[in-house]
């Protein structure tokens, strides 16, 4: 099974496997005839005109798929959604990445792409907050914002022509995070919603869910929402927030918690939402089960489980 | 009297009889003319450190024992009579197939094939940026490939450099066979790097290598053409044999490695080191491509039910 080398016993196989045949026959798209491998044809009316998509390509007057993934048709469109791809941008994504060079006026960040994107100086918000140009001063002082190796969450801004991404982090929301862990996830897994920014209260901590599969977990920072912060307030914040460097052992736990509720979520191939990984990692600590225990495998069975009931629950509400 | 003789159903080689038993790697024309032909086997047979008995062959149907004919004609047997091969496959057998996918947790597409006792694992990083600046392609992908035997991976615990010919030589055909799959155009300024090792060595480790590669491309979501499977055939014992082993491929007869595109019906790979006449060498390599056409088989089989099973765990 993909992904998943936990040493089971036998009753765990047995419920391991009870839990997926379950969500198996839940799945609606798996049970129909859309998955197709390389090569295979995809079967399409042939007298409607229809547009060839990602995915697919003519052979013989006949259309087939070049990825292996789901069939997805929109009006006269068909294409072909790769599952397990590298991460395709689109305008308006945020993304978390990890910055690979510092160059003239700009950064290039890993983001999970064919190519580094490009976050240029001048798309992202000083961290003084003031609107100008920037001058030779600025691009002097790039290291003191991003270094390299720093995690750097932003939004896709545009393409170029030759297909390389620009970033923005226009906002006060955007920037460097700090205090916290970086997984590194399946793209398909996170699902496009409203938020990707998620502050779990009863934790203390932020999570960002980025769209190309770098998910943030850290601890929570104030007033990042705040677009317009008093210059004087916010330079003495950060000179109290330098002297508490450390984080408190509760919040490393959380964030360990959290952290480790979205690994076990996504070696099982589950979309990672916030519900869910708040979801997992409460059922954790009802269950009294230590962080370093949540990677067993008796937690990763119960996980199948309880999604394997979710999903059922919801399906009956539906109908 | 009616007499007794073992049940065979299988007829064998037609000449079966001149190639029946016992083994000289070599000629020994020279010791014909001193010695009796019994002697001079007996004698290559301990230099050899074979044990057979040379007695009266009961199965063979002339009168005449194997020793009947030439010692030119003598040579190792790799079909038996009953049409056996040394593992006990019937000349048009493969080996077992077996394909496991996302093998390698880190990359972005991986692969363990195993044909017989052959191993090999397949990982693939890619497309992602060009680590060597110069070597950007503006319109296409790079392609890389880098293969490597193991050094657990045969009998004798090899030390190989890393980069000796052999593998320079399989990591480029490797390279090559999926270039010609791979929809480069599609992912360009990047580059795609295959890692293929080989864990066990039995034979046929360059057909294992590009099928393990073609599961991991296709694992790894990267646009193809079609899937490129391999399989290899040779000509011992004037019969042709499907997917050669380790014994086989060291006999030194002819070894055709064919790899195809099969739902484009081409050839994107065809190697032999030997020589072998028209007709027959359209025989081997028809099987080699009857052998191609059942590992895509297999491994679309394994494609499809990856894709089902990531879907209906992702849900929705």
């Amino acid at each position: 099974m993909r992904g998943l080398q936990l040493p089971l016993n036998q009753t765990q196989r047995i419920r391991l496997q009870r839990a997926l045949e379950k969500l198996h026959s839940l799945s609606s798209k798996a049970n129909s005839d859309a998955s197709v491998t390389v090569a295979d044809t995809i079967p399409v009316n042939y007298d409607d005109a229809f547009l060839k998509g990602h995915g697919t390509t003519e052979l013989n007057g006949e259309l087939v798929a070049t990825v292996c993934g789901v069939v997805e048709r929109v009006n006269k469109l068909v294409y072909v959604r790769a599952l397990r791809a590298r991460y395709k941008p689109e305008v308006g994504d945020i993304v978390v990445g990890r910055v690979v060079e510092v160059a003239q006026k700009r950064w290039r960040l890993e983001i999970n792409f064919s190519q580094d994107a490009v976050l240029m100086l001048s798309s992202m918000n000083m961290p003084d907050g003031i609107q100008r140009r920037r001058t030779a001063l600025d691009e002097l002082n790039m290291r003191s914002i991003f270094e390299e190796n720093d995690v750097v969450c932003a939004e896709v801004r545009n393409f170029h022509h030759d297909g390389s991404v620009q970033l923005q982090a226009r906002s006060q929301k955007y920037g460097k995070l700090e205090k916290g862990q970086l997984l590194i996830i399946d793209p398909y897994l996170v699902k496009k919603s409203k938020q990707h920014f998620h502050y779990l209260e009863q934790f203390g901590i932020d999570l960002i869910l980025g769209r190309n599969g770098f998910i943030w977990v850290g601890e929570h920072v104030e007033a990042r929402d705040g677009m317009i912060v008093d210059q004087a307030n916010n330079s003495e914040q950060s000179t109290v927030e330098k002297d508490q460097a450390y984080t408190p052992l509760e919040m490393r736990q959380n964030i360990c918690r959290i952290a480790n509720a979205v690994r076990v979520l996504s070696t099982l191939g589950f979309n990672v939402d916030a519900d869910l990984i708040i979801e997992t990692a409460e059922l954790s600590s009802s269950l009294n089960i230590d962080i370093h225990d949540m990677l067993g495998s008796e937690f990763h069975v119960l996980v199948a489980e309880r999604e394997a009931e979710r999903r059922s629950l919801m399906t009956k509400r539906k109908r | 009297m009616m007499q007794v003789r073992p049940n065979l159903d299988y007829e064998g080689p037609k000449s079966h009889q001149h190639h029946r038993a016992f083994v000289f790697g070599f000629e020994y024309g020279f010791l014909k003319e001193k010695l009796d032909q019994k002697e001079a086997a007996k004698r290559a047979n301990e230099q050899l450190g074979f044990v057979f008995d040379i007695g009266p062959n009961p199965w063979s149907k002339p009168a005449t024992s194997s020793f009947g004919c030439k010692p030119s004609l003598v040579k190792m047997e790799y079909v038996s009579p009953e049409g056996l091969r040394l593992d006990g496959r019937r000349p048009m057998e493969m080996r077992q197939i077996r394909a496991e996918i996302g093998t390698v947790a880190r990359a972005d597409g991986s692969a363990v094939f195993e044909m017989g006792n052959t191993k090999v694992i397949a990982a693939v990083y890619g497309p992602r940026e060009v680590q060597n600046r110069s070597q950007q392609i503006s319109d296409q992908a790079l392609v890389r490939c880098e293969y490597s035997m193991a050094n657990f991976s045969t009998g004798d615990r090899m030390r190989k450099p890393k980069g000796d010919r052999r593998s320079t030589e399989i990591s480029l055909v490797i390279r090559q066979t999926m270039e010609a799959c791979i929809l480069t155009h599609l992912m360009p300024r990047s580059q795609i790097d295959i890692f293929v090792q080989v864990l066990q060595a039995d034979g046929g480790t360059r057909s294992a290598c590009i099928n393990a590669a073609t599961l991991a491309l296709a694992d790894a979501g990267i646009p193809m053409r079609d899937i490129v499977t391999s399989c290899s055939a040779g000509y011992l014992n004037s019969t042709p044999l499907l997917d050669l082993n380790y014994i086989e491929d060291s006999a030194g007869g002819p070894d055709v490695t064919v790899g195809i595109l099969p739902k484009l019906d081409k050839v994107t790979l065809l190697q032999m080191d030997a020589k072998l006449p028209l007709d027959i060498f359209e025989n081997v390599m028809g099987l080699a491509t009857e052998g191609c056409k059942a590992v895509a088989n297999y491994i679309r089989e394994v494609l499809l039910e990856n894709t089902k099973q990531l879907e209906y765990r992702r849900g929705l």
